[in-house]
């Protein structure tokens, strides 16, 4: 029919729409519509309101023609089968909600951990700027330096420095004397973080230098000062000296910081003058528009006419990393890890349950075939077993996320020396959206096998074909997978716990047994540098009369808490060559009281420690230091240098053994010790080591009381035994193996239920086939024999697939192994063997009911 | 038929029905309702059968040389659900209407 000139759209737009009305009412709507287009044509609004009319008319009986009865019909009857079949649909949501428990939970901590935000405004675009030695080193930026780039940048908002300083000691107002963790910062460093204070204000540029101005966390502010705001403008007590509260931060920094209490950093001190004290850390904010690369590059530019114009700095560039990456990165790696396990187990747990339902799917036949009898189509058949599916899936998603729920509120009581921004691990938004497609997709998943096999069986007529090489192919890969999988999570399990073992048979140099620690901070308002070593001898000489207490030192450097300071160290007759060079002379640097190695056991290999006070003008080295500097054996007694600012040479009093400073791992650190005269700054904050006769744990009051009796101000705080610093080291290590250690367990006994479950099947459709073999003259051992071997044929491409795997994969935890080759032989021959031994345990149940098969019932079935 | 009364522009598009408006577009300029709203309408309506669709007779369309409409009549069932939302609506403006169960 013609309509009003110039309207072949229309016919198009009409022969759009004709397609989404169902076929049957297709020329009946068609014919409808060319009257009625023929009208909109000939009035004002044109086609297009017509053509909005027609496609939500074509709509509308499009969805009238869905039939959503039958889906109503479909959901009842799915829900009374789940119902009938308790013990199966049980199964099958355990296993879901297991899964996606799991992964909610990865998720959850991925999400917060790495890809949110850190709670500052604009957080990325908050650089972390380290200097980097012509070593490839990274360390800080120094002050002068500081001072340089921030003068120099266009490419930045702002630039800020801090430092972190000794513990600071808070008396009077708030209670009992505290040791707090302290940072000094320069005056826009919270306006780089784009804080906006809580209370009051932050630095001024004039404050810089104050020594009577601070500013409290939030988490201080409310422990100690009551959350009162009155605070501000008043004085505490700091480190024995009055200084005035100025601001309060806002809680989130303290997510992402354990120091409480700031203050300003003094460019003036003598430190700051110096270019080669790489000791700052730098944050500094990009100006809109500009990327990481040219920011990085412009920093570049001034610290290339620096190394120009000082010595110091020659060789130094800086690179530019994300804030947010600094303060995850040392997790980012262990959480992709744990999300790998955590795919791998689900994809295992997901095989499990599609087999459950193939196996019910084929245990149905009958019923379909009656289904299709009556008159139910392909797709009749298929949107039945994906509503079923449906219905497990959001069962299981539900459950999964109250499980979900629960683990990341347990996940949420881990420090956060274990995992960074852990106060920020909630479950959010996007999580539930994780979640609510994570069930769908794996109720898609392990609906499309037997939803297939459903259809392809109502389409064939009943009976005719045996499917259960078909049904059997398809287990059988699921179950090699399965076993694949489980063996590269069993093997990197494995290694990892290896790993552990080594460090826990490691000798780290000293006996952490019966040790107690305690750190003590005196403050510098109350006691001039000459008197810090007469008052730590009174309190050793008191602490070492204490019952119980064998011996009692102190050293500057807790051993495998703190990091303490580097210095370069050589002999006066080989000088470093290059200043660029520096960073491969480093040693550590430590200050000890005396009895300090008998104290912690630590060997005297050569030369001598005097018990008492009496050492003047030499140091003792570590037995690395000691081969480095002279590597002929002939270090006693010779000169050595070190440089702490300006060089100054000294003689080696003693040898001896090495020792493990931060972490069981890696190879032994050259320290140099300095008996107490040597280094008086240091003695402000030291920590005391007290080796007891029996348990440490009880001496914490009555060193807590000796204190006092010499000075009540003074705070003993983080009183923990050595054994607890020892373990603490490896504590992350211990969390990441522990984790992947029970994925590898529940990885095996799921697979290994996929091999049950498979065999059973298999011994349940053969029931028949195994009656006439006996009844024939077959023996049972035989019989059982079939099936042993049917399954470990089924194992055994497994292992190989998953050796294969494991010896690509596991070159990716190389990083995490210590003590242990990625592709350790006893590791794979062990955990081969588990795998096998529980695949073995996995076969002999169906085996021995095979054999138990009584040919005379079996044959007369059906 | 259902306790709850059609809804307001539900009883627009059925009560020009009733008054011989007979297709979609008279029934569009009459109830000043746009065309995305007016079709969907017509379709519940014709599948709770409360219209029924009937061709115009080919000669007249011929006659005014174009398509011949499809046009929609009220059935009985039709006019009971009228006259219940007209009453119920009545009802509502004079303030005398139970609330909605829905």
């Amino acid at each position: 029919m013609a309509y009003p000139s110039g309207h072949r759209r229309a016919a198009a737009i009409l022969a759009l729409a004709s397609r989404i009305v169902p076929a049957a009412r297709r020329i009946d709507w068609r014919r409808e519509w060319d009257a009625e287009m023929w009208q909109h044509l000939s009035a004002r609004p044109g086609a297009w309101p017509a053509a909005a009319g027609a496609f939500r008319h074509a709509c509308a009986i499009r969805l009238q023609h869905w039939r959503p009865t039958m889906i109503a019909t479909d959901i009842r009857h799915a829900m009374r089968g789940l119902v009938r079949r308790r013990g199966l649909t049980a199964l099958v949501i355990v296993l879901l909600a297991g899964g996606i428990t799991l992964a909610t939970t990865m998720f959850t901590v991925i999400n917060s951990v790495l890809l949110e935000p850190l709670p500052f405004p604009a957080a990325d675009r908050l650089m972390w700027v380290f200097g980097v030695s012509s070593l490839n080193q990274s360390a800080g930026v120094s002050a002068p330096d500081l001072v340089d780039f921030r003068a120099d940048s266009a490419s930045f908002t702002s630039i800020a420095g801090f430092e972190s300083s000794a513990p600071a000691v808070l008396t009077r107002n708030g209670g009992a004397a505290e040791s707090v963790y302290t940072m000094n910062v320069t005056a826009d460093y919270f306006r780089t973080l784009a804080l906006a204070p809580f209370v009051g204000r932050f630095f001024h540029g004039e404050d810089e230098g104050r020594n009577d101005v601070v500013v409290l966390s939030y988490a201080l502010w409310h422990r100690r000062y009551g959350a009162d705001p009155g605070i501000v403008g008043q004085n505490i007590m700091v480190d024995g000296a009055a200084a005035q509260v100025v601001g309060v931060l806002p809680s989130a920094f303290d997510r992402v910081a354990r120091s409480e209490l700031f203050r300003p950093f003094d460019f003036h001190a003598p430190h700051a003058a110096v270019r080669a004290y790489h000791t700052m850390g730098v944050i500094a904010r990009l100006a809109p528009g500009v990327w990481i690369d040219r920011g990085e590059a412009a920093l570049n530019i001034t610290a290339a006419q620096l190394a120009h114009n000082y010595p110091e700095d020659r060789g130094w560039r800086v690179r530019l990393t994300p804030y947010q990456d600094v303060i995850t990165m040392r997790v980012a790696g262990e959480l992709t890890l744990l999300a790998a396990a955590v795919a791998m187990v689900m994809l295992i747990a997901c095989g499990n349950i599609g087999a459950l339902l193939v196996a019910r799917a084929a245990a149905r036949q009958r019923d379909i075939g009656v289904r299709v009898a009556l008159g139910a189509t392909r797709t009749d058949i298929v949107r039945f077993a994906l509503i079923e599916c449906l219905l497990l899936g959001i069962a299981g998603g539900s459950l999964g996320m109250a499980g979900a729920l629960a683990l990341v509120h347990l996940i949420q009581a881990l420090p956060a020396t274990v995992l960074p921004r852990v106060l920020e691990v909630t479950i959010s938004w996007r999580v539930l959206g994780f979640t609510a497609a994570a069930s769908v997709a794996s109720a898609l998943l392990f609906g499309v096998a037997p939803a297939w096999q459903s259809a392809r069986l109502a389409s064939l007529s009943a009976g005719a074909v045996s499917h259960t090489n078909v049904r059997r192919r398809y287990r059988d890969v699921v179950v090699a997978g399965q076993t694949a999988l489980s063996l590269v999570l069993l093997i990197a399990g494995g290694l990892m716990t290896r790993t552990l073992w080594r460090l826990h048979t490691t000798n780290p140099g000293f006996r952490a047994e019966g040790v107690l620690t305690a750190q003590l901070t005196l403050p510098a308002g109350r006691y001039q540098y000459d008197q810090l070593a007469p008052i730590w001898n009174r309190y050793l000489d008191a602490v070492r009369v204490l019952p119980g207490v064998v011996d009692a030192s102190a050293s500057n450097k807790l051993l495998m808490a703190s990091f303490g300071g580097n210095a370069p160290v050589w002999a006066p007759n080989h000088p470093p060559q290059d200043q660029s060079q520096r960073g491969l002379d480093d040693a550590e640097i430590d200050v000890v009281a005396p009895h300090y190695f008998a104290t912690l056991q630590i060997p005297v290999l050569a030369g001598r420690v005097p018990p008492g006070d009496e050492t003047d003008n030499g140091v003792y080295v570590s037995r690395s230091l000691a081969r480095r500097l002279y590597p002929l054996g002939d270090a006693l007694g010779k000169p050595v240098t070190w440089d702490f600012g300006t060089p100054q040479s000294t003689t080696i009093l003693a040898i001896v053994g090495d020792v493990k400073t931060h972490s069981l791992e890696g190879t032994d650190p050259e320290v140099f010790y300095f008996p107490k005269q040597g280094m008086r700054e240091l003695l402000r904050a030291m920590s005391l080591v007290v080796r007891t006769a029996n348990d440490p744990t009880g001496l914490a009051s009555s060193l807590r009381r000796t204190l006092a009796a010499i000075d009540p101000d003074l705070p003993l705080t983080h009183i923990v035994t050595m054994q607890t610093l020892v373990s603490n080291s490896a504590v992350a290590k211990r969390w990441l193996t522990g984790i992947l250690a029970a994925f590898a367990l529940m990885s095996v006994a799921l697979a290994a239920a996929g091999i049950f479950s498979s065999l059973a099947y298999q011994v349940i459709l053969r029931r028949r086939e195994f009656g006439i073999r006996q009844a024939l003259g077959a023996g049972r051992r035989s019989i059982g024999w079939i099936i042993v071997r049917q399954g470990m044929t089924v194992v055994g491409i497994g292992v190989a697939t998953g050796v294969g795997c494991a010896i690509g994969a596991t070159r990716l935890i190389q990083g995490w192994l210590y003590g242990v080759s990625a592709t350790d032989p006893l590791v794979f021959t062990a955990m081969i063997a588990a795998l096998i031994g529980a695949a073995l345990i996995a076969c002999a149940v169906p085996a021995w009911r095979a054999m138990r098969i009584d040919p005379l019932t079996a044959m007369r079935a059906d | 038929m259902s306790a709850r009364p059609l809804s307001p522009t539900t009883t627009a598009v059925l009560k020009a029905i009733a008054e011989n408006i007979r297709h979609g577009f008279e029934i569009m300029a009459a109830t000043a309702l746009p065309s995305g709203t007016v079709y969907p309408i017509l379709s519940r309506l014709e599948r709770d059968a409360l219209v029924r669709a009937k061709w115009e007779s080919p000669e007249i369309a011929q006659k005014e040389k174009r398509p011949a409409r499809r046009y929609y009549e009220i059935s009985a069932a039709g006019h009971r659900s009228l006259a219940d939302a007209l009453i119920y609506y009545r009802k509502l403006s004079t303030g005398r209407a139970a609330p909605s169960r829905a």
